[in-house]
């Protein structure tokens, strides 16, 4: 069983003028440790995948299933079980100390506030911004946020980490540096998801898919390669 | 890239430089030129195949896209994230070979981009056909 599935998802929005379809048949699956890269165009229904698959929105036909739960249930759900939805933008109070922005929700489930703030330096570190620790949300720079906000993913301990374009903002240079961040999460045994609008976001991922017109067109799964010793094993 | 300075001949020449590939340079070069090539004939036949297919027969235009787009999603998959962890230390033929890499996955990312603008105006002509229009 995948950790996430859709199958055959379908999700359209409609106003008076006209009907858009976002999602058309959709099936799509996740496994552990793995990470799947959707690429679109604007329009192309990728972010609404992400959404559906994240169970922050219902599809109208189909059905989304995270670690064997049917998200119709709703994201409550989802995220009880692991799933970590990533919005690469911290919104709220810009001059709210970090660390209080991400040991908040910790301390008021009654964690003690130094075991929290350890924990959330861990995650920093863990996402390489280790040294924004004591800054204020709003002193933080494109690249420095979208690490954040993986970072207050990753307080959870996640097993599905969903993140929509976590590069859009960030500077060309930077891109690279956000994307090993997210495979090494992988590597670890932690799935992720993620949408990409520049082609950078499919390299190196498991599993990359271009969808347009709600329509998922290609699907290519990377081609493992065997691993090789260069030396024999010690008494082979 | 090496340079090697002669001996000057005289006090009033200046030295004459002559700058020679090291062995990674030039290998990063030749692998360019490969990637370069073999992608243009994939790319050139497979253009072709469109407009002689395609003039006609929107499906089969459709599924020529299709191809367009996995033979690009595989090759922009297949380009590794670069490291720069030591973007201040590497060599010069690092340098460049990290740029080229990045040229060509930005390369790809234009070929995604009008396989996308592509599909948008198939849809759109196939609209128009169903509703009766002109342009078959």
């Amino acid at each position: 069983m995948s950790l996430l599935a859709l199958e055959q998802v379908s999700k359209t929005y409609a106003d008076p003028r006209r009907t858009a379809v976002a999602l058309d048949g959709v099936s799509l699956a996740v496994e552990p440790g793995e990470i799947v890269a959707v690429w679109g165009g604007r329009g192309s229904g990728r972010t609404t995948l992400l959404r559906v698959g994240a169970g922050l929105e219902q599809p109208d036909a189909g059905r989304v299933v995270f670690d064997g739960i049917d998200l119709a249930a709703g994201a409550e759900a989802a995220t009880a079980r692991g799933l970590a939805y990533v919005q690469p933008r911290l919104v709220g109070p810009q001059r709210q100390p970090l660390l209080d922005r991400l040991t908040i929700a910790s301390v008021a489930r009654g964690r003690a506030k130094a075991a929290a703030r350890a924990q959330a330096v861990a995650a920093l570190e863990r996402a390489g911004v280790g040294a924004c620790a004591e800054v204020r949300v709003g002193e933080l720079d494109a690249a420095e946020t979208v690490r954040v906000a993986i970072a207050q993913a990753l307080l959870a301990e996640p097993r599905l980490v969903v993140v929509d374009e976590p590069t859009a903002t960030v500077p060309s240079i930077e891109r690279d540096g956000v994307l090993a961040l997210l495979r090494s999460i992988a590597d670890a045994g932690v799935a992720v998801l993620m949408t990409a609008g520049e082609a950078i976001g499919l390299s190196g991922v498991d599993r990359a898919l271009t969808i347009s017109a709600g329509r998922v067109r290609a699907n290519v799964a990377a081609e493992r390669a065997e691993v090789v010793a260069l030396r024999p094993a010690a008494g082979a | 890239m090496e340079a090697e300075a002669p001996a000057a001949e005289g006090p009033a020449r200046q030295p004459k430089v002559h700058y020679r590939a090291t062995a990674a340079g030039a290998l990063a070069y030749r692998q360019w030129l490969a990637e370069r090539l073999r992608d243009d004939e994939e790319r050139i036949e497979l253009l072709g195949r469109l407009i002689a297919v395609g003039a006609r027969d929107l499906a089969a235009l459709g599924d020529l896209l299709d191809r367009y787009d996995a033979e690009c999603v595989a090759a922009t998959q297949r380009i590794p994230l670069a490291d720069r962890s030591g973007a201040g230390r590497e060599s010069p033929a690092e340098f460049v070979a990290r740029l080229v890499a990045e040229e060509r996955r930005f390369v790809l990312e234009a070929q995604l981009r009008w396989i996308d603008y592509a599909r948008e105006e198939l849809r759109a002509r196939a609209e128009r056909r169903r509703a009766g229009g002109a342009g078959r």
